[in-house]
């Protein structure tokens, strides 16, 4: 089920109601069984693969919490780690393998017997199998017990708000919670339903909105001029953040209001002064995996020569974490040209520290923020395109948008975009855009969010009012699917 | 809770009521709009059409045949309820709104384009529809195209408009009255009949020099569809025909399935007993001057061509003329 469909105008409220109607015991089995519910209205029969994945994590979390050994421990939580990422690699990563094999194969004569799969990928399945070996990664170091409740444990995988496109939860986070009795909290329900708001109006209104360009742009990019390429390559950076956190709002908000806290994921990415920081900020959950799950181990493994283990320990985190998100190579590459970024501004860290003490903070820091937006904004090029050729045919365009407006005459009497994108939606775009960075940017001078529920009943529900008729007005007129499922 | 729900649906009630209103306004309004298909879905609800003879089809049929000239000839009131941008479904969903809104006809012409069995895969021109979203028949009829009505639309009021914001001013201004709206010349129809005086433009030319075919795929659904109409006429004593208007000859071999799209009319036509005039090789479709582009007539050609086709059906003889 998408957030932004009718079905879950009524799954929602109805969900919700019943959760606070059901006395404590039963609210476990209601909210597994509407996750199930949630889960299957995509592709029903996808759900056995989650159930199996389940069973072999809360067995395995069992036998490695009272495993006597060390070397138990190992071999149990291999086994869920194969079960995880052989899911994975079937599902996922099967046909680029056997893609790329056929290629090599090719180029040395020789001809690929196994045929390429034809099947859809679960929705969320990167995220739901990573919230899971955290969970068996977790018991395996000691830094939780395996939880003994089945069902519990399911609605661990499964709870429907953050299922299929995280956050990427741990277990010490949500599971204390799915047992604490929670009371119905106006204030709190209130906090929820209000970062319900803020997401639907991100996703629905900016984000819908600018895709309807970058897919018109991205998916017939002969047609387009330089301009409108770059327009868009700006555009995606603002459509995937507001697709991304508004997925994040939405789960964050719906698991509120029934009480449950879940962790953030964004944090003003386009702040960042530098790559490091900006990981730091975007997809949060997942940069903690990597980091906890990868990095840090890989560091400590090579750690008798520190500088070589951190760009080595890098270079894998970002090509993996690229990997993650899709089978192919411009997720691969967008992937290394993060790990380049970061191991370069680790081995620059004392010459950059010493060069802002000799610029102007002011100038320093903006500058800094400006240039670690474009860097993101040019690994999206290959993240957004949908193949390398693409990807690389946009590179040749970039240079084209200066001649266009050297020759700005002849350009300014043909449409940027092709003919069938209307330039009423171009102005909505960009006024998103600026309302958008306006509001964050007065969010972080003067906390406004907070500012707005300080103030009186009549100008909260201005507020709400306001935002409701801007999506009753703006929304778009095609809904498209978070960007993140298909991960 | 229920100090929530209380709130909840109090808030719902306050935005809900002035955006039902809105909404009733611009519906109401743009039910006096004269612009293009607006005029013609007005006249079909309004139920004062009630003509004899009715032409329907999709842009080649409001574009190739004049009512008036058929009318001159055949003396039947007749009307052109072609639909642009349309395939057959939605020829045929204006034509059963029609039945259920009029008189029923005497007679039907069906004006025929080759890809109108396959679904338009892009759902052209959907705003036309927007003031009517409450009748089933049509609301039915515009379902399963990709880009249509989302659920949202029927649901919350105003929201259909979102995509159209000019629609607001038009459809407020003429609730209240204006007199009229400013419409292009180009842009009104006569009787459902788009006089267009244009020449011969580069389109085709364009099309031929990218070398793509059109290879027309009928939907299933789209046929039973036909052979619906086909009955219902018969049930209804109405009297069909098939009407293929002329086509600039270089385009016909691009449609690569062609002859067997035709099979399918011709088929029907011998089995059904209904009269095929088909003017694919009429002289009319060798020459670039009656055409605007391969498709369609410009106003010379469509003058020219209606005269043709109702000397043609009267002296088929198959018609009764009073």
């Amino acid at each position: 089920m998408l957030f932004n469909s009718i079905e879950f105008l009524f799954f929602f409220p109805i969900v919700t109601v019943l959760f606070f109607i059901l006395p404590h015991r039963f609210r476990w089995q209601l909210l597994l069984g509407a996750s199930c519910f949630f889960y299957m209205f995509f592709k029903p029969e996808y759900i056995l693969i989650l159930a199996v994945t389940i069973v072999v994590d809360y067995f395995a979390g069992i036998l490695i919490d009272e495993a006597p050994t060390e070397k138990l421990k190992k071999k149990y939580l291999l086994i869920s780690l194969v079960a995880n990422i052989g899911v994975l690699a079937v599902f996922k990563y099967f046909n680029f393998i056997n893609n790329n094999v056929t290629g090599l194969a090719y180029v040395f004569g020789f001809h690929n017997p196994i045929p390429s799969l034809s099947m859809l990928l679960p929705i969320g399945l990167s995220f739901h199998t990573f919230q899971a070996m955290s969970y068996t990664l977790e018991i395996s170091r000691g830094n939780y017990k395996a939880e003994k409740h089945f069902g519990i444990y399911a609605l661990y995988v499964m709870f429907y708000p953050q299922l299929v496109a995280g956050p990427i939860e741990r277990p010490q986070n949500i599971i204390y919670q799915f047992y604490e009795e929670k009371k119905f909290d106006y204030d709190r329900v209130m906090s929820g339903l209000r970062l319900m708001l803020w997401g639907f109006l991100k996703k629905i209104v900016i984000a819908d909105n600018l895709t309807t360009y970058t897919d018109g742009v991205f998916n017939n990019l002969h047609k387009q001029t330089s301009i409108a390429i770059v327009i868009s390559i700006f555009f995606f950076a603002f459509q995937i953040f507001c697709d991304f956190s508004a997925y994040t709002d939405i789960a964050r908000g719906a698991a509120r209001v029934m009480g449950y806290e879940l962790i953030k994921n964004f944090n003003y990415p386009f702040r960042s002064r530098s790559v490091t920081e900006f990981w730091r900020r975007w997809h949060m959950s997942l940069t903690s995996w990597f980091n906890d799950y990868l990095f840090t181990p890989l560091v400590i493994k090579n750690r008798r020569s520190i500088s070589f283990g951190i760009i080595f320990a890098l270079m894998i985190t970002f090509s993996l974490s690229g990997l993650w998100h899709g089978a192919a190579w411009t997720y691969v590459s967008f992937g290394v040209m993060h790990g380049f970024a970061t191991s370069y501004e680790f081995i620059t860290k004392k010459w950059r520290s010493r060069l802002s003490k000799k610029i102007n903070p002011f100038i320093y820091n903006h500058i800094s923020q400006l240039l670690t937006f474009l860097f993101a904004c040019f690994t999206w090029i290959f993240f957004r395109a949908n193949t390398m050729d693409d990807a690389f045919y946009i590179l040749s365009r970039i240079p084209g948008i200066f001649n266009e407006i050297n020759h700005w005459s002849i350009t300014r009497s043909k449409p940027i975009f092709d003919e069938s994108m209307s330039n009423l939606g171009h102005i909505y775009c960009f006024m998103f855009i600026i309302v958008l960075e306006g509001l964050h940017y007065l969010d972080n001078h003067y906390q406004i969010f907070h500012l707005v529920l300080k103030q009186n009943k009549f100008i909260r529900w201005t507020v709400y009012y306001s935002m409701m008729l801007i999506i009753i007005f703006f929304a778009s007129a095609t809904s498209h699917r978070f960007i993140y499922f298909q991960f | 809770m229920k100090k929530l729900i209380i709130k909840i649906l109090l808030f719902v009630f306050l935005l809900y009521i002035p955006l039902y209103f809105l909404q009733n306004i611009v519906d109401k309004g743009l039910r006096k709009y004269q612009e293009e298909e607006y005029s013609v879905w007005n006249d079909i609800f309004e139920g004062n059409i009630n003509a004899e003879l009715i032409i329907i089809g999709a842009s080649r049929s409001f574009v190739n045949i004049s009512p008036l000239l058929l009318d001159s000839t055949l003396h039947q009131k007749a009307y052109n309820l072609g639909i642009d941008g349309g395939d057959f479904n939605l020829a045929y969903t204006r034509l059963k709104v029609y039945l259920r809104k009029n008189k029923k006809p005497k007679t039907i012409i069906y004006s025929i384009s080759t890809p109108d069995l396959q679904r338009s895969s892009e759902f052209y021109n959907m705003e036309q529809f927007i003031p009517y979203l409450n009748d089933t028949i049509l609301r039915n009829g515009i379902e399963g195209y990709e880009n249509s009505f989302k659920k949202f639309d029927y649901i919350i009021p105003a929201m259909k408009y979102r995509s159209y914001p000019k629609y607001y001013s038009i459809g407020v201004k003429l609730y209240y009255g204006a007199s009229s709206v400013n419409i292009e010349d180009g842009h009104k129809r006569i009787n459902g009949y788009q006089a267009r005086p244009r020449i011969w433009d580069s389109s085709f030319h364009t099309f031929k020099s990218s070398g793509k075919k059109f290879n027309i795929k009928p939907e299933f659904i789209f046929i039973k569809q036909f052979y619906e109409l086909i009955d219902l006429c018969k049930k209804q004593n109405i009297k069909l025909y098939f009407v293929f208007s002329p086509e600039y000859k270089n385009v016909q071999p691009m449609f690569v399935n062609r002859d067997s799209i035709f099979a399918i009319y011709s088929t029907a036509a011998r089995l059904n007993n209904i009269p095929f005039f088909n003017y694919s090789n009429d002289s009319i479709s060798y020459n670039t001057k009656y055409f605007y582009n391969s498709e369609h007539l410009n106003q010379f050609g469509s003058e020219i061509f209606t005269r043709k086709l109702a000397m043609d059906i009267k002296n088929s003889s198959l018609i009764s003329i009073h």
